[in-house]
């Protein structure tokens, strides 16, 4: 598996050999036609972005490139030859290697053994090389000057440093073409800087990365062009520098979003929630904050922060080791059913893992959450009133679910919509006095996220919620919340209001 | 291949897949009935529904188990529990039969709350606690009846009933009982709170949480099904029997299990469900009752059956191309 680059200096964009050439690619689904004749050139020593909404075509493409699909029409060539990948191990051959989205790694095997998953190092080809295998790890994390455990399973390690270890498993063998599949979606702004500076190295040795992403900020401070797809096909594909946000927003959306955040009216009013002095059996302590009804607070904290923690203390999932917890000037002992029962609910993080039935279809994932409505003596079911009231609940005046019909599994929704579902799966009750969103915009699309934060504060101003949003985005908090608290360690480390927002400040806050 | 017969195409295989087990089930009729006319007599039919009835009845709950994500390796020695406690209790100590029954049944339930207690609460996995539960019950049967098979002169006149008698003069009682339990779960399952949550439980049991279903409690009740279904069951045995022998519910075992993994793999890819489990145990009935008729040789049946299970798998995951619908359980 020899590397396809070779060590070189950086060469001016325009002039640079093709490394991957595509031609006339077009793949079909039953149904829907994924790839409409697509071109494309990646040039070598560039950072190329692909951004695009949900459903663009931008997986597909990576997977034909990466040869888990074969493409109806066109041609893909590699360094001017041409390529046809009926496996992906032949991909992997060639030098092409992708990191997901969803991690790919063995939760009890360390992160060294991970690194060299398939390559293992033996002895007389029959037992495994465990020194020899650390080694190779090891080396390699030096020479890209990166720091992460080898030695502990990687279900002991944080999300960041899970995607760093998913990244150093693709550059074992000096791929020519690296694919970062949404390699930010669970990281802080922290680990995105060392992922960048990992990156620019990299590039350096001259291998040239394909960066697919839903950040804009992360696209326009790395790549060196943007592509733009937009429903199956290529749109446009320029410098970065030639190119605004705004109209790459347009292209991928083909409409005016000429703001990405809804305007925010303060609409604050009596404090609803109140945590004194609160702690957890774990490392939380301290915690001091409110939030009044009306009122969009945020959570932002570094990965490991605790910020998921202090939900979980805050909903009743985890029990109050000292201090106390006021809900609506009655001291409480949180718990579901209770909270659920006083209007207070909690949207995880998570979707697939924590939020949706996969097994049900959405019609049941809609209703789950009303089903007292539904159903009358010993439990029995009326099921035309199940589906009216499903229906009452996916036309939720503010929050389009896209879907073809009710009966439909939820795991054929986007991104989007799916985390619509388990939004307003709470938000449709009639009283909705505190919410929690845990990641809510995590891994969705532009459109979609615009379509959160307008919901977001539509609860706030119209109908006097009170918000608790947590994110690792720092953008998004900022672009809608009225007040910002930051987590360091498991303790509140500062208190933010939106006169005074300020990105270098709140991450400071932030970091060790 | 152009668009539109490619989707007609994965439309049939998924009609075949779905439906499958159903025609295989046809088939397999008509090709017995073919060689022996016997075979598809009203009589017949009603013993081969017999024959499927008990099998029926502990797969059934087997699959409400399933549903919720845990699974029951006891089933059938609870069956055996209740069949030899319930005979022993009317032969040895003249114990009238409905009350004989109705305690060999709360020994049933109390064994599924043990289950269910151990799983739930104390977190052990399932099929661990229940393949240990199974290993007791073997034992305890056979200090029931000192390890011999018991057998009984005189046993009180409605005892028969269960198993051996008929309704309206040609419907075995076993269908009938079968028939009622179909009805009861197949109501709970897919038109009650009750239902809709074991579904839920055995979905997601993260986002049941967050929803306020108290997922402890809906496992320990699924595990209360399935030793209830399972207590009939053995009671039922142990009329159509008459006597009490320690393994008398162990032969139920693996077609239970194969009838509700059949109606998982066929009918809802890999989600196990009553209609399935039904189809599934006529299924192994009707090969049953076919070996029989045919005088195929004894050993033949478990070579069959197995091989049924796994040809009926293997022609799934060859049709999904690639994966194989893993049943859905712990």
């Amino acid at each position: 598996m020899e590397s396809t680059g070779e060590k070189e200096v950086r060469v001016p964009v325009k002039e640079a050999a093709k490394v991957l050439e595509i031609k006339g690619l077009t793949k079909r689904f039953p149904g829907v036609l994924a790839l409409d004749n697509v071109d494309l050139e990646v040039r070598r020593g560039e950072v190329h972005a692909i951004v695009g909404e949900n459903g663009a075509g931008k997986s597909t493409l990576c997977n034909v490139i990466t040869g888990l699909l074969a493409p109806d029409e066109g041609e893909v060539l590699l360094n001017g030859e041409k390529v046809e990948f009926t496996h992906p191990a032949q991909a992997l051959e060639k030098g092409i290697r992708m990191v997901h989205q969803e991690r790919n790694l063995v939760p009890f095997l360390t992160g060294a053994q991970n690194i060299l998953l398939g390559e293992e190092p033996q002895i007389k080809s029959v037992l495994l090389d465990e020194k020899k295998l650390l080694a190779r790890a090891q080396a390699l994390c030096d020479e890209l000057q990166v720091n992460v455990p080898l030695n502990i399973p990687v279900s002991r390690m944080s999300a960041a440093q899970r995607q760093m270890i998913e990244i150093l498993r693709a550059l074992l063998y000096k791929p020519g073409l690296l694919i970062l599949d949404e390699p930010t979606s669970s990281l802080t702004e922290a680990d995105v800087e060392l992922l960048f500076s990992t990156i620019n190295r990299i590039k350096q040795e001259g291998i040239v990365i394909i960066f697919v992403s839903h950040s804009m900020d992360e696209v326009f401070t790395i790549s060196d062009r943007i592509t733009v797809f937009r429903n199956g096909r290529r749109i446009v594909t320029k410098n970065n520098g030639e190119m605004d946000r705004g109209e790459c927003i347009r292209h991928m959306v083909n409409r005016d979003l000429s703001r990405l955040f809804p305007e925010v009216k303060p609409s604050a009013s009596e404090t609803i929630l109140k945590l004194e002095g609160a702690a957890d059996f774990g490392f939380l302590h301290d915690i001091n904050m409110h939030i009044r009804k009306g009122e969009v607070v945020g959570l932002y904290g570094l990965v490991g922060s605790g910020r998921t923690e202090l939900a979980e203390l805050l909903y009743g999932l985890s029990p109050l080791r000292d201090g106390k917890i006021v809900y609506e000037d009655e001291e409480a002992t949180p718990g579901i059913v209770s909270n659920i029962k006083q209007k207070f609910f909690l949207i995880p993080e998570d979707r697939r893992e924590k939020g949706l039935f996969q097994n049900m279809n959405l019609r049941m994932n809609l209703d789950i959450s009303f089903i007292d409505r539904f159903t009358r003596l010993f439990g029995v079911i009326k099921h035309r009133e199940e589906a009216a009231l499903a229906q009452k609940i996916a036309d939720y005046k503010n929050l389009k679910v896209k879907y073809t019909e009710m009966s439909q599994k939820v795991d054929n929704l986007s991104g989007g919509n799916q985390q619509k579902v388990v939004i307003v799966r709470w938000i449709s009750h009639e009283e909705v006095k505190l919410l929690i969103m845990d990641e809510p915009t995590q891994g969705i699309d532009v459109g979609a996220k615009y379509e959160v934060y307008t919901i977001i504060r539509h609860l706030a101003e119209d109908r006097g919620t009170g918000v608790l949003f947590i994110s690792s985005e720092l953008p998004e908090l900022i672009g809608i919340c009225d007040r910002i608290y930051v987590i360091k360690e498991g303790t509140i480390s500062g208190e933010v209001i939106r006169e005074s927002f300020d990105s270098e400040e709140i991450l400071h806050l932030a970091l060790k | 291949m152009s668009e539109a017969v490619e989707e007609k195409k994965g439309q049939v295989t998924t009609y075949i897949r779905q439906y499958g087990v159903l025609i295989a089930l046809a088939v397999i009729f008509v090709i017995f009935a073919a060689i022996e006319p016997a075979y598809y007599s009203v009589e017949n039919i009603l013993t081969i529904i017999r024959q499927a009835s008990i099998v029926g009845i502990l797969a059934i709950g087997l699959t409400t188990v399933v549903i919720s994500g845990e699974f029951d390796m006891s089933f059938a020695a609870i069956a055996s529990l209740t069949g030899v406690l319930s005979v022993f209790l009317m032969g040895r100590f003249y114990i009238p039969a409905i009350p004989a029954w109705i305690i060999a049944l709360i020994a049933g339930v109390a064994v599924g709350a043990l289950n269910g207690f151990i799983i739930v609460y104390l977190g052990v996995p399932s099929i661990i606690e229940t393949i240990g539960m199974m290993t007791v019950l073997a034992g305890v049967t056979k200090f029931i009846t000192g390890g011999a098979s018991l057998y009984y002169a005189t046993f009180p006149d409605i005892f028969p009933v269960l198993g051996r008698a008929f309704v309206f003069k040609i419907v075995p009682t076993p269908v009938v009982i079968f028939l009622l339990v179909i009805i009861f779960f197949v109501i709970v399952l897919e038109h009650t709170k009750k239902g809709r949550y074991l579904h839920a439980v055995g979905g997601n049991p993260t986002a049941s949480t967050h929803v306020g279903i108290d997922v402890k409690k809906i496992k320990f009740q699924s595990l209360i099904f399935s030793s209830i279904t399972g207590g009939l069951g053995g009671i039922m045995i142990g009329s159509l029997l008459g006597s009490a022998v320690p393994g008398m519910g162990e032969g139920n075992l693996i077609p239970g299990i194969s009838a509700m993994f059949l109606g998982a793999v066929f009918l809802r890819d890999g989600q196990p469900n009553i209609w399935g489990t039904i189809v599934g145990a006529l299924l192994l009935a009707v090969l049953e009752n076919g070996f029989v008729m045919v005088n195929m040789p004894f050993f033949m049946k478990e070579i069959v059956l197995g091989a049924v299970l796994i040809i009926s798998v293997t022609i799934v995951a060859v049709l999904k191309k690639g994966s194989i619908p893993g049943v859905k359980m712990v």
